[in-house]
């Protein structure tokens, strides 16, 4: 367990609410799971704008960029696909990692 | 890490700011890694660039474009023309592995390069301006 600071005067107000560590408990782990789903979801539009890009998931893609023909389908649509491919592999691994933050959290309550 | 990123990408937006124009940035700081896109006039050609610093690896890609078309750029994703360069028929068993290379106009060639800065790209760019 950590310990966290709170101002005097929010744990004076906490503590007429009830338990003022269970409060807190319950507040950090809503702001924790808002946060994860914010992440989660912004992880979730960025990768579909490159799959309407490429036509494609990012597994697809990536066997595409592999395969010396498939790879001129792809440069057709961006030149310069290293590029979104970089950001792609960013988004994907963000997504599984909030995914895997909020799964410990729910699991966890 | 993310303070020193937050120093990194600022030098890096930096820098493209004294030498494009009508820049626009895009930045995402997350608990393991950090991006950076940048996109840019220089002249009449566009510049866009990536830049992604995982916790294992500082990933790029910087382009000089006209119109659609690929002027130079140097970037370290996982090539095959690049792969196969450096690794001949064996390139099958690499796939995956992201290697240094710069392609030329239209991305008619491939050469393996260093690891390159955003900064050593810019002087690139500046050098072709003035050839």
């Amino acid at each position: 367990m950590a310990t966290v600071s709170i101002k005097k005067g929010y744990l004076e107000i906490l503590n007429t609410l009830g338990s003022a560590d269970a409060i807190v408990e319950n507040a950090l782990r809503k702001y924790l799971i808002d946060k994860c789903v914010e992440r989660i979801d912004k992880s979730k539009r960025k990768i579909v704008e490159l799959e309407k890009k490429y036509n494609s998931s990012y597994a697809e893609f990536i066997k595409t960029i592999s395969n010396e023909e498939r790879l001129k389908g792809v440069e057709k649509i961006s030149q310069d696909w290293e590029g979104d491919m970089t950001e792609w592999e960013y988004w994907e691994k963000e997504l599984e990692e909030w995914k895997m933050r909020l799964e410990d959290i729910l699991m966890k309550s | 890490m993310e303070n020193e990123v937050r120093r990194h990408f600022d030098e890096i937006i930096e820098d493209a700011k004294t030498v494009l124009e009508d820049v626009e940035i895009k930045q995402d700081y997350s608990a393991k890694r950090a991006l950076l896109k940048i996109s840019g006039n220089f002249g009449k050609l566009k510049v866009r660039i990536t830049e992604v610093i995982d916790i294992d690896k500082r990933k790029y890609a910087y382009y000089l474009i006209n119109t659609d078309l690929v002027v130079i750029g140097f970037d370290n994703a996982p090539d095959i023309n690049a792969l196969k360069i450096k690794y001949g028929k064996d390139y099958v068993h690499h796939l995956d592995e992201r290697i240094p290379h710069f392609h030329g106009k239209g991305k008619k060639n491939t050469e393996l390069t260093k690891e390159i800065s955003f900064r050593e790209f810019l002087e690139k760019i500046k050098s072709l301006k003035s050839d």
